[in-house]
C-alpha cells in the first residue's frame, strides 16, 4: 500500500526547493559553476553547529531537542559570520569576491569538518553515548509541522528578495565587470547572497541533516532544461519548485521502499549521485574556477 | 568636463594624480607602458562613477570575455537588461549589423574577437553620456577593427565622449583628439598630456 505523510512530502519538498535556491544563489552571484553549500564550506559550518548541540545534550546541559538547539548554535555561529563577512572592507581595488581562494577553503573546511566528525563519533562510542551517525545523511524521519514552517518563512522571504533583485541576477551572470560597469555594488550583492544561501543551507541541516552536493548539482540540471537555458531569473524563482519536487519524489520512493527493513536517508542518494554528477561536471569543458 | 583625481595607496603603495580633460564629441587616448595602472585606474573610475560623473551616464568596456554560466545569447542578453537603457540609441540600430550574425549564437560560443563586439555593441545599446574602453581591439581582426573605429566616430558624431586605452592600433589612436601618458613618478601614477 503507498503511503503519503504529506508534512513529510512538504518538509522534504522545502528542503529541496531552499537548497537548490541555495546552489543557485551561491553560483550566479559568484558567476561560477562549482560554488554551492558542499563546497563554500556551508554544510561544514551546519555540521558543526550538529556537533555542538550534540554535545550539549550528552553533557546535559540543554535539555532542548537536537534540532532546535543545533539552529540555535547555527543562528549564533552565523551571527558572528554574518558580523564579520560584511565589515571585511575589500582588499583590493577589484572589489569583488575571489572565488577561487573561498572554494578551496570551503572544501578544506569540510574535510576538517568530516575528520573532526570521525573523532567526536569515535569518543562517544568509547564513551557510551548515543550518537546520531544518521544526521550525516540527511532524512525525514522526524519531520514536524514546526520544521516545515520554519524553513518555510525564509524560503518565502528569500524568494521575494530574489524576484526584486532578478534584474541584478542577469547582470552579474554575465560577469562581475558588467555587473560593476552599470552600477551594481558586486561586493556587497554576493556577500549577502552568500550569507542568505547559508541560512537556508543551516536551516535544513539542523532539521534534516545533511544532503552532501545537492545544492550544486541540481542548478546543473536545472540549466540543462530548455526553459532555464538562458533566464537566471527563472532559475532562481522556478528552478527551486522542481528542485523540491524532485527530493520529494525521491523521499516517497524511499519511505514506501524499504530496503531489508532499512529506509534509505534521501542524504545518501543525494551523496552519492552528487559525487558522481560533481566529477561529470568538473569534466565538463566549459567549467571555470 | 575634466577627471581630477588624487589618491594615496592606489596600487602597489602608489599614489595617484591624474587630471585628465574630456569634453563631450571628443575622443580621448590613454596609454602607458605595462602595469603602470591603466586598467586599474578604468576600475576606479568604474567604481566610483556616480561621485566623478555625476548626472552622466557611464559605459565600461573591459578587457575579460563576457563568460555567462547559461546558454544566453546577445539577443536575450539585451532582453534581459533592458530596464539598464538610459536611452533609445540609434547608434546601436546603426552599428547592430556588425554582430547579426553570432546575435542568437551562446555568448559561451563566442570566438574572443565576437565577443569583444557584442560588448561594444551592448554598451551602445546601454545607451550613455561617457564611455570607457579599454583595449577595444585587443581581439579584433582588421575589419573589426575598422567597424570599432567607425564606432568611436560614431560616438564623436552624437557628441559622446570617449576614454580609449590603446597600445597598437594606429587608425584608433589617429581618431583620438587628445593623448595622454599615464606614468609612475616617484611612486605617484599622474597623467601626462602628450603633445
Amino acid at each position: 500500500m503507498f503511503e503519503v505523510d504529506i508534512i513529510r512530502v512538504l518538509c522534504a519538498f522545502f528542503v529541496g526547493y531552499g537548497l537548490t535556491l541555495s546552489g543557485s544563489l551561491s553560483q550566479l552571484t559568484t558567476n561560477n559553476s562549482l560554488a554551492s553549500p558542499s563546497t563554500l564550506g556551508m554544510d561544514g559550518l551546519s555540521v558543526v553547529s550538529l556537533l555542538v548541540a550534540q554535545g550539549l545534550i550528552v553533557t546535559k546541559i540543554s535539555s532542548l531537542s537536537s534540532e532546535f538547539l543545533s539552529l540555535i548554535v547555527f543562528s549564533i555561529f552565523f551571527i558572528i559570520l554574518a558580523t564579520i563577512f560584511l565589515s571585511l572592507r575589500p582588499r583590493d581595488l577589484w572589489q569583488y569576491l575571489n572565488m577561487k581562494q573561498i572554494i578551496l577553503l570551503g572544501l578544506a573546511f569540510n574535510l576538517m569538518v568530516g575528520a573532526i566528525f570521525s573523532v567526536i563519533q569515535f569518543m562517544f562510542i568509547a564513551l557510551n553515548y548515543e550518537f546520531p551517525t544518521g544526521l550525516w545523511f540527511g532524512h525525514f524521519k522526524h519531520a514536524q509541522l514546526s520544521n516545515l514552517i520554519i524553513l518555510v518563512v525564509p524560503c518565502v522571504m528569500i524568494w521575494v528578495y530574489c524576484l526584486k533583485n532578478a534584474a541584478k541576477f542577469n547582470a552579474i551572470n554575465l560577469g562581475v565587470f558588467v555587473a560593476q560597469g552599470i552600477g551594481i555594488d558586486v561586493e556587497k550583492f554576493q556577500k549577502i547572497n552568500l550569507l542568505l544561501s547559508l541560512l537556508l543551507t543551516g536551516i535544513v541541516v539542523s532539521f534534516f541533516g545533511v544532503f552532501s552536493l545537492l545544492g550544486l548539482v541540481l542548478p546543473h540540471v536545472l540549466r540543462s532544461l530548455t526553459f532555464f537555458k538562458t533566464d537566471m531569473r527563472s532559475e532562481i524563482l522556478y528552478g527551486p519548485l522542481l528542485g523540491g519536487l524532485l527530493i520529494a519524489v525521491i523521499d516517497l520512493a524511499c519511505y514506501n521502499f524499504v530496503f531489508y527493513g532499512a529506509e534509505l536517508p534521501v542524504g545518501m542518494i543525494s551523496s552519492v549521485v552528487g559525487a558522481f554528477a560533481l566529477i561529470l561536471v568538473l569534466l565538463r569543458s566549459s567549467i571555470r574556477i | 568636463m575634466h577627471i581630477k583625481l588624487n589618491q594615496d595607496n592606489f596600487i602597489q603603495n602608489a599614489g595617484l594624480e591624474i587630471d585628465i580633460k574630456l569634453d563631450s564629441g571628443m575622443s580621448v587616448l590613454l596609454y602607458g607602458e605595462n602595469g603602470v595602472g591603466k586598467s586599474s585606474l578604468l576600475q576606479l573610475l568604474k567604481l566610483k562613477q556616480k561621485d566623478i560623473f555625476p548626472n552622466k551616464v557611464c559605459r565600461f568596456v573591459d578587457q575579460p570575455k563576457l563568460m555567462p554560466l547559461n546558454e544566453i545569447n546577445f539577443a536575450q542578453m539585451r532582453e534581459q537588461l533592458k530596464s539598464y537603457r538610459s536611452e533609445e540609441s540609434p547608434l546601436f540600430d546603426e552599428f547592430y549589423p556588425y554582430v547579426e550574425a553570432y546575435d542568437l549564437t551562446p555568448l559561451k560560443k563566442l570566438s574572443g574577437g565576437q565577443n569583444q563586439m557584442v560588448k561594444i555593441l551592448f554598451s551602445l545599446y546601454l545607451g550613455g553620456d561617457i564611455f570607457f574602453f579599454d583595449e577595444p581591439v585587443q581581439n579584433l581582426d582588421d575589419q573589426n577593427t575598422k567597424n570599432f573605429a567607425c564606432v568611436l566616430e560614431g560616438l564623436k558624431l552624437k557628441g559622446k565622449s570617449c576614454l580609449v586605452i590603446e597600445h597598437q592600433s594606429e587608425i584608433v589612436r589617429k581618431l583620438c583628439q587628445r593623448t595622454y601618458q599615464l606614468v609612475n613618478e616617484n611612486q605617484t601614477i599622474k597623467s601626462r598630456l602628450y603633445v
